[in-house]
């Protein structure tokens, strides 16, 4: 049994029909970006404007990343080129150019970038604090002056509360980890101490015990601390200094427009991120908080979950194209060698392939502006 | 355009196609030609009649599987919740389904579904009815058993993908039924998944009824968007291959003219799925981060979550900042176009046996198409008429209202020329006939009841009442589920080379037609009444609020319901029994319909068709005058046309 | 590979050979050009997003006819651009300039529905019901 047409084309419809099957697969990926898109729309307009960061990211290193992936996108075209004229050495160093530069616009990702938003803290001071953080957050002379705030005028309804920087993290090693733990009040702490302290039924007392364990793991980060909880009796001084640390966050500097709220250069789109204003210990009370408080992940605001998600999901894609490159690249039954026995459904696959490989580039091209530049 | 000279032609091409693809990849095919070991042959198979029957085995089962939860949940809409469930099935139930769904009613040994297993199996009747029943068997499973052989095709475009979307699709089943067994139980936020319910229901970190905490992967809610993101996948993958196919494996002479009617139906469904699914997929995804990350696409601010979990760094904190309505926007922007995934292939399938029983063509076949046509494409511009309650303004709700009315035309035209095709036939009332006939009327009260609900000022009166859930059982349940009857009766000889009981099918029939009425139709008057879709005791402490004699009729409800169930036994039983002792076919075409799945052997084997396939004509050439018999098979060439011989493939 | 009949892959596989005989980048000219258009105009939408839009009167008075103030000139004009480039990849990198009404009538429906699932999300925007207040407080 043979599928007919699965290399030449059909002659009424004129289509092979990976060709078919490959542009129907694009219209559905056009669909599920369309739907991040317009989730992103959705999100960003309806988003209160201080929510909204501008000139979070390193706009040369996304510069360069795109220049890598229109760069692939040609090389994967030569590569057909190449095939068609049956030349298969100049495929093979085209493709291979395709895949290591897909494999270096992911590296760059992973390397870079992201980790660059795990390194750093964020947190939004609730409206009732904002006075106590006046001197970071620079509200009350631009309100009265009229001028920018993050890119938007300022206004009483929507003051500038968020704080970012660097956590103390030469002096605790805890520091970030620490810093993503919600406010624990002294009460629930005390609770969970309690429990299975005053049970007599030793197989539910177990129960409780390793319950108690298991949030005393969640909610208190270093090892001698939770050490020093559960030991008996408890020292009500050391238990006020572990609560201290849990509920605080010890920041060593701040970003620009933390450092010096008041100074309009900083309300300008700037190029790189800046770099970071060592602060004397500037100590945030978690109470004073919103939850989300931490590294920049997608917990900590929306515009950074639109971020991780689209270009998450995009480079998984990115990864998809790299991995079928590579098969059709390697000597090997279903990749390069089929130049030998079948060369025109070698040229399929890559035309195939490539179409797949231009909607990456297609959608990187709209990812690229919206979340760097705009 | 396809004259004799094409048709010469392309059968050439195909040979020497055959050729060339031999000499370009012999090992590829080697072994093709010696038996494949069971695994192959029927678990992992490529083969689309197999995949089809795995698809159709699966989906009745899970379709069995949501009518049981509905059942249970009749029990406590008719008792209110303080009365045990019978003898020892509540704690038979008890035992599989834990206790954060039935709970000990104080004072008896008996147990009886919980409220919070109310909403449980609430929202796993409604998904697993409409993605994990229906789909899969009227779009996946009669489509990939039926369409290729109707249309010619040795096989579906993309085999292995073929493959690989069942497989999608059976591990999302896994994430389903898995989803029963964790710590809180499968998901509750109804099969709808609003948030910000379904962000902060089923809260990792906090505890289930039997105190075991709920992990950030292992919870219900997480589970169903796993679920649904595997199903989503297999939907997309299958539909890609289904549109490949029905427009590149044509048979030559399969001219779009002469497309059957199911393969249109299955044409325009799969463009459904094709992109209207994938939208869902990027809410579905946003959720899940939203569920796992903390991050809060759906998750209002301000948002307090009352239930304070016991691990508090577990639970996600969200930032807020985020918009239920666009879950709404993008659930129902997929969820419109669904309905008619539920349904076209349904009449695609009533429209193949009507024709094939009345002995007439179908009256209209090129304005049904049309309709078709005009359906899919409204369909993608309707949805948020499942949203008038969200605070919209007149205008895109005058919008909204005025497409919602426009897509009733071409459903109207296709009932219609049903309709009509029975007019003058000489009617055969064997089980799938009957089952097709009922559909009419059945989807006809389903479809213009929607019409009220098409206006806002209705709607807000009518939105999540019971009316709305007659409305549209009326159109799957006595409407598609009809249907799939209809078409395992039909297509049942194709597969197994033996028919079913006629008997059984007809008290099926029967007990089925008579008890869905009279489940459904009290829902009407129930929701004009005012009844609330979601009320875990069928309306008794709103009883101020509901005449009394409506919430009674909650009692002949469940009893009808009760009753369908015990008719579907019958189904069952006549369904296994009959693949081994049922009425053998007296040939390959009993029916002695036209189409082209009845020119293969019974059953067709791997590769279908042991003759050459040429169509000469147009699907449903019964009763032509002069014919020598009633009917017209497509691949039957005219009188003295010269049959042409393809050149041998090898 | 030698059975050449009067067929759409026999075409094909005549181009295939003719290939033969130019030269590689003689053949990939055009894809260079639109390479290079893309790196331009990257540049140019890095550059761009710089200008204060919105402090310049003439596209403070151009964008006001359509409703559209602030930064919000910037994203526009940075959409503007970013489509532009997404045309030349689909045109020719991924030659729906020359390819089949087959291939393109899904993709018109595609086109549209996209565009339906941006335009009522901004609908719903524009025409809220007076008293909602799920997006001012």
């Amino acid at each position: 049994m043979e599928i007919p047409y699965t290399v030449r084309p059909r002659p009424d419809t004129g289509l092979a029909n990976p060709k078919l099957g490959i542009w129907l697969f694009l219209a559905s990926e056009v669909m599920l970006f369309g739907g991040l898109f317009a989730g992103y729309i959705f999100m960003r307009l309806g988003a209160e404007p201080w929510m909204w960061p501008k000139g979070w990211l390193n706009v040369p290193v996304g510069t360069f990343n795109t220049f890598v992936l229109i760069f692939s996108s040609v090389t994967v075209i030569l590569a057909w080129e190449s095939l068609k004229m049956r030349k298969l050495f100049s495929y093979k160093v085209w493709l291979g150019l395709t895949w290591v530069c897909g494999l270096l616009f992911l590296t760059i990702k992973l390397s870079y970038e992201w980790p660059a938003k795990f390194h750093h803290f964020g947190a939004y001071i609730q409206k009732a604090a904002k006075e106590k953080y006046e001197p970071y957050l620079g509200n009350d002379a631009h309100v009265e002056n009229g001028a920018m705030i993050d890119g938007h005028e300022a206004r009483k309804g929507y003051p500038r509360l968020f704080l970012g920087g660097h956590l103390d993290l030469d002096h605790d090693k805890y520091a970030m980890a620490a810093s993503s733990v919600q406010y624990v009040a002294e009460e629930k702490l005390d609770a969970v101490l309690k429990l299975g302290k005053d049970e007599t039924d030793a197989n539910k007392k177990a129960k409780l015990i390793s319950r108690r364990d298991e949030i005393l793991n969640t909610i208190v980060i270093r090892p001698d601390d939770i050490a020093e909880l559960k030991k008996e009796p408890l020292d009500p001084k050391k238990k006020t200094e572990i609560l201290h640390r849990m509920n605080t966050v010890h920041m060593h500097a701040v970003d620009a427009e933390n450092a010096k709220p008041y100074d309009p250069e900083n309300d300008k789109a700037h190029f790189v991120p800046r770099d970071q204003i060592p602060v004397e210990h500037l100590v945030l009370d978690k109470q004073d908080l919103i939850a989300g408080h931490g590294p920049l992940v997608p917990k900590l605001n929306t515009y950074l979950a639109c971020y991780f998600m689209i270009t998450g999901l995009h480079g998984a894609h990115v990864l998809a194209g790299c991995i079928c490159f590579i098969y059709f690249w390697l000597p090997i039954k279903g990749g390069s060698k089929l130049f030998y026995t079948n060369p025109e459904q070698l040229l399929n696959r890559i035309e195939v392939s490539g179409l797949f490989w231009h909607l990456v580039d297609l959608i990187w091209i709209f990812v690229f502006p919206i979340f760097y530049l705009l | 355009m396809m004259g004799g000279d094409y048709l010469n032609l392309s059968l050439y091409n195909m040979a020497q196609d055959h050729a060339h693809d031999a000499h370009g990849h012999q090992d590829d095919h080697g072994h093709d030609h010696h038996e494949l070991g069971f695994w192959r042959k029927w678990v992992f198979s490529t083969d689309h009649k197999v995949i089809g029957m795995q698809y159709t085995v699966t989906g009745l089962a899970f379709l069995f599987f949501g009518f049981c939860l509905m059942m249970l949940m009749r029990w406590t809409i008719a008792k209110g919740g303080g009365t045990p469930l019978p003898g020892s099935l509540g704690g038979m139930m008890h035992g599989i389904f834990g206790d954060d769904v039935f709970v000990n009613v104080p004072g008896t040994e008996g147990y009886t579904l919980s409220p919070q297993g109310y909403n449980v199996f609430g929202a796993m009747h409604g998904t697993i009815m409409v993605f994990f029943g229906i789909v899969p068997i009227a779009m996946a499973g009669f489509g990939n058993f039926v369409m290729p052989l109707q249309i010619g095709a040795v096989d579906m475009a993309f085999p292995r993908l073929n493959m690989a979307s069942f497989w999608s699709f059976f591990i999302s089943c896994v994430f389903m039924v898995a989803s029963f067994f964790v710590p809180g139980s499968a998901a509750k936020s109804g099969w709808t998944n609003y948030p910000p319910l379904a962000g902060i229901a089923d809260l990792p970190g906090s505890l289930g009824a039997s105190g075991e905490m709920l992990g950030v992967w292992t919870n219900g809610g997480t589970l169903w968007l796993l679920g649904m993101v595997f199903n989503i996948t297999g939907s997309l993958l299958g539909s890609i291959n289904f549109i490949t196919t029905i427009v590149q494996l044509r048979a030559p002479g399969m001219t779009w003219g002469r497309l059957p009617f199911f393969c249109w139906a299955q044409f325009i469904t799969a463009y459904l799925l094709l992109l209207a699914f994938p939208p869902l997929e990027s809410a579905a995804v946003m959720n899940l981060f939203d569920r796992v990350f903390g991050s809060s696409f759906f998750q209002p601010s301000g948002l307090f979550v009352t239930q304070v979990a016991t691990a508090a760094n577990l639970v996600p904190q969200y930032s807020g900042g985020g918009s239920p309505i666009l879950w709404q926007h993008l659930f129902w922007f997929l969820a419109h176009p669904e309905v008619y995934v539920l349904i076209l292939p349904g009449i695609g399938m009533i429209t193949e046996i009507i024709a094939c029983n009345t002995r007439k063509p179908i009256w209209g076949y090129k304005a049904m198409v049309g309709a078709l046509f005009v359906l899919a494409f409204l369909s993608f511009i309707v949805w948020a008429h499942h949203m008038y309650m969200t605070g919209m303004g007149p205008k895109v709700s005058a919008f909204f209202q005025t497409t919602t009315i426009m897509i009733s035309v071409p459903s109207v035209i296709l009932l219609t020329a049903l309709l009509l095709s029975l007019w003058g036939g000489s009617i055969r009332f064997n089980t799938p006939m009957l089952f097709a006939t009922a559909f009419l009327p059945m989807f006809g009260i389903g479809g213009l009841t929607g019409i009220p609900l098409a206006f806002n000022a209705i709607d807000l009166f009518m939105h999540d009442t019971y009316y709305v859930i007659a409305h549209f059982h009326y159109v799957v349940a006595p409407g598609t589920i009809f249907a799939i009857f209809a078409g395992c009766y039909y297509w049942y000889p194709k597969a197994t080379g033996r028919f079913m009981s006629e008997t059984l099918g007809k008290i099926h029939f029967w007990g089925s037609l008579v008890f869905i009425n009279l489940l459904f139709f009290p829902m009407f008057l129930q929701g004009m009444a005012g009844m609330h879709r979601r009320w875990y005791d069928g309306g008794l402490a709103y009883s101020n609020t509901v005449l009394p004699e409506y919430i009674k009729m909650n009692e002949t409800v469940s009893y009808a319901a009760w009753a369908l169930g015990l008719f579907q036994l019958v189904f069952i039983f006549n369904f296994c029994y009959s693949i081994f002792r049922g009425k053998k076919v007296p040939n390959d075409n009993p029916w002695q319909a036209t189409t082209l799945e009845w020119d293969t052997p019974t059953p067709p084997p791997h590769g279908n068709f042991i003759k050459p396939i040429t169509v000469y004509r147009a699907a449903y050439e019964y009763s032509v005058p002069g014919a020598d018999k009633d009917y017209t098979p497509q691949s039957e060439p005219p009188a003295g046309t010269p049959i042409v011989v393809p050149a041998p493939a090898h | 590979m030698s059975d050449h009949t009067a067929t759409a892959s026999h075409v094909a596989d005549t181009h295939a050979q003719d290939a033969h005989h130019g030269s590689l980048m003689g053949h990939a000219k055009p894809y260079l050009v639109i390479g290079f258009l893309l790196f331009l105009f990257t540049g140019i939408t890095v550059a761009l997003s710089y200008v204060e839009f919105d402090k310049k009167p003439l596209f403070i008075w151009a964008f006001s006819k359509i409703g559209v103030t602030g930064f919000t000139i910037n994203i526009v004009i940075g959409m503007i651009v970013a489509t532009f480039k997404v045309c030349l990849v689909g045109a020719w990198f991924m030659h729906l300039k020359q390819e089949k009404m087959v291939i393109w009538r899904p993709l018109l429906f595609t086109f549209f529905f996209v565009a339906a699932l941006f335009l009522l999300f901004a609908l719903a925007f524009s025409d809220p019901i007076p008293t909602s207040s799920h997006w001012h407080h």
